[in-house]
């Protein structure tokens, strides 16, 4: 696959949160591009710090993101040919701590995210971690870290590399259900730029309870309009003009806990309008589970037939309360952290 | 990842191997059980000498794991075989870039080994140091060609490789590396032999194509005048007459074999030429008795003179495009063959 039309990074965190990337680009990419793709390791994996840095809640991880990629119909011309952009993080914690290995990757084909994430799971971060241990056994003093993870690094992205081209596939998997914790509204345009949560009441004991389920509701407010803008700014790096991403799925856990963040979108009048779930996967508390086709029927029903967001609030769950809370501004933000996230 | 059914995916004939084994166990019964064991291997043309395999045997024999046998390591050791098949097909298909043999190792270990290797750690003690593991493998896939397994030298070459860590009583997990230390240098020279293969096969293509092409050219390079060959030959047999528009469309299919539109062409390049294969045709057209009247000295005689004859109206000293010379030849030559068929018999 030719660089020019790939987006591949491979970036990896030690326990201390240093960060180390091997980054694929086209020798055409200018020196202040190139300099800005320096900076996109910290940016992404940002968040995945987090939710530990915050000292809210547990140590989350954001394992996939993944993000539709929608034409500009005025620029179809200049249109890059990528089709997927998605991001996988793999955590391993060892007695020294918790070290995270992040790829990004975006090309012209659907990929096979499963056979990838494998590659990253059981293969290259493994190899990173024994690797390490190997050869500081064996070299003691002489052994230069840097050196060491930028080699495991550009092992690894060329092993991804190696394996990108091929169509998803269809994997059999259990059907999980979820329980609705929170809808986000979003409004993304030329000078316009809105994010609001609609979850249970600040007083529900539901709301209390389900903390325990999520990051918190800081994190997953921000989360969404936080990596699609990143997103978009990778593209502007790259050069992909004329496509405009949507995120389409967060997945989050924290040991046997899982959350997932789904999102549909519409353009209409030149406003990305989307609208996301949060939902936690069913366990012993959850009640009135779903599917996931079910939640996505049911922003489509506000995207495309107008039903009204009081309908669906009832619909995702009857415990919501219609009441906006703003995921913007700091000051609202803090808001978000200082009464939906009060554990009392 | 998915738990591969090792058995199922490398399926080998087990019922039927296992009766083997018996008959050489019945065969040799007061030998010693490794002995036997080592025989039969032997015989399943794994590729090793019977000492080597009766070393190997010997040193395995008490690291095996709880419940396992010598004759279950020789099992897994006829599966390696359809494994390494298996693995080879692959690697005779991968197109790594730049040729990478580092990107080799690494995918054939991921795609290939990675669950072996799980699958594989069951037949041996679990506290056996990892060294020991990296030594069965090189055993196991080393290529059948070139094995020359001598179990005290391969462990040397290991034992330093891969020291067996612990955390406190446990053993950390360094398969990763296990499989690099004893894998790596067999899938660099297998894919090195890929490469080679491909190499020959890529230069006997182009041997095969240079000698087409040449063989193409030179034809290309000739005269044909096949259809004025087979009017002459038809002629000679039935006496029926040729009409003038006939020959005139065997004088110019012979001229357009050699002469390409929109190439250049000057006299003295194909005069020589054309008399020579314009004499072949009609003498190869003509029957035995009139072959002794008329040799190919004489046609070329007489071919020779209407070429002068043309050569005096056209006086053109540069190159001219094939479509013309074939235009200003056809009317002379035309009239040569007619004059030439209406007196042979004479």
């Amino acid at each position: 696959m030719k660089k020019e039309n790939i987006i591949l990074g491979l970036f990896f965190a030690d326990e201390n949160n240093l960060v180390f990337e091997s980054i694929k680009y086209s020798e055409a990419l200018s020196n202040e591009r190139r300099d800005s793709l320096k900076m996109l390791s910290f940016r992404f994996l940002g968040p995945v710090f987090l939710t530990a840095a915050s000292g809210i809640g547990n140590n989350w991880k954001i394992d996939f993101i993944d993000s539709a990629l929608s034409l500009y119909q005025k620029q179809v011309d200049e249109t890059a040919v990528i089709q997927s952009f998605f991001t996988l993080n793999s955590s391993i914690e060892t007695d020294s701590g918790v070290t995270n290995l992040f790829a990004l990757i975006s090309t012209p084909f659907t990929e096979d995210v499963k056979l990838i994430t494998e590659e990253m799971t059981e293969y290259i971060h493994p190899s990173v971690i024994q690797g390490r241990i190997v050869s500081e056994s064996l070299l003691g003093s002489r052994f230069n870290f840097d050196r060491f993870i930028i080699r495991e690094l550009n092992r690894g992205i060329n092993l991804i590399e190696y394996s990108l081209g091929s169509a998803r596939k269809m994997y059999w998997e259990e059907k999980r259900r979820y329980y609705c914790v929170g809808l986000i509204e979003r409004k993304n345009g030329e000078g316009i730029r809105i994010s609001n949560l609609y979850t249970f009441d600040k007083d529900d004991p539901l709301r209390k309870a389900y903390l325990n389920f999520i990051p918190s509701y800081y994190v997953m407010s921000i989360l969404p309009d936080y990596y699609e803008h990143l997103i978009s700014e990778t593209l502007t790096i790259y050069n992909k003009k004329g496509v405009y991403p949507n995120i389409r799925e967060i997945k989050l856990s924290y040991e046997d806990k899982k959350v997932i963040y789904l999102e549909e979108y519409l353009f209409e009048n030149e406003i990305f309008k989307t609208y996301g779930v949060i939902l936690v996967q069913q366990n012993e508390v959850t009640e009135e589970n779903n599917n996931l086709s079910f939640f996505k029927k049911t922003m489509r029903l506000i995207l495309d037939k107008k039903r009204s967001l009081t309908y669906v609030l009832d619909l995702l769950n009857p415990q919501f309360k219609n009441e906006k809370w703003g995921a913007i501004s700091n000051e609202d933000l803090e808001k978000i952290g200082k009464i939906l996230d009060n554990q009392n | 990842m998915e738990e591969i059914d090792f058995n199922q995916l490398y399926k080998i004939e087990t019922d039927k191997i296992l009766r083997y084994y018996e008959r050489i166990r019945n065969q040799f019964r007061f030998s010693d059980p490794i002995e036997i064991v080592s025989k039969f291997l032997v015989n399943q043309s794994i590729g090793s000498s019977f000492k080597d395999v009766n070393d190997t045997l010997t040193y395995f024999n008490d690291k095996l794991g709880y419940g396992k046998e010598l004759l279950d390591l020789a099992i897994e050791w006829i599966r390696a075989q359809k494994i390494r098949l298996e693995y080879k097909k692959y690697l005779i298909r991968a197109q790594y870039p730049n040729n990478s043999m580092s990107l080799a190792v690494d995918d054939c270990l991921f795609k290939f080994f990675l669950q072996y290797d799980k699958y594989i750690r069951n037949l041996l003690k679990e506290d056996i140091r990892e060294h020991n593991f990296s030594a069965l493998y090189e055993i196991f896939f080393s290529p059948f060609e070139s094995k020359n397994l001598n179990i005290q030298d391969i462990l040397e070459r290991h034992i330093d490789n891969v020291p067996t860590h612990f955390q406190d009583m446990e053993k950390i997990n360094t398969n990763i590396i296990i499989l690099r230390s004893g894998l790596s240098i067999i899938i660099v020279k297998d894919y090195v032999n890929v490469l080679q293969s491909r190499k020959e096969e890529k230069l006997k293509k182009e041997q095969k194509f240079a000698k087409q092409k040449m063989e193409k050219l030179a034809q290309e390079n000739n005269f044909e005048g096949l259809l004025l060959e087979r009017q002459i030959k038809v002629y000679c047999i039935s006496k029926k007459e040729i009409s003038d528009k006939e020959i005139e469309n065997a004088v110019s299919q012979f001229l357009s074999s050699y002469f390409k539109f929109g190439t250049l062409y000057s006299f003295e390049d194909f005069k020589e030429l054309l008399i020579q294969n314009l004499a072949d045709d009609i003498y190869s057209g003509l029957n035995e008795r009139l072959k002794q009247k008329n040799t190919i000295a004489n046609i070329k005689y007489l071919i020779l003179n209407v070429i002068a004859l043309f050569r005096k109206t056209n006086t053109a000293k540069r190159p001219l495009d094939g479509l013309a010379w074939k235009r200003d030849l056809t009317d002379f030559l035309k009239t040569f063959v007619i004059k030439f068929i209406s007196t042979m018999f004479n």
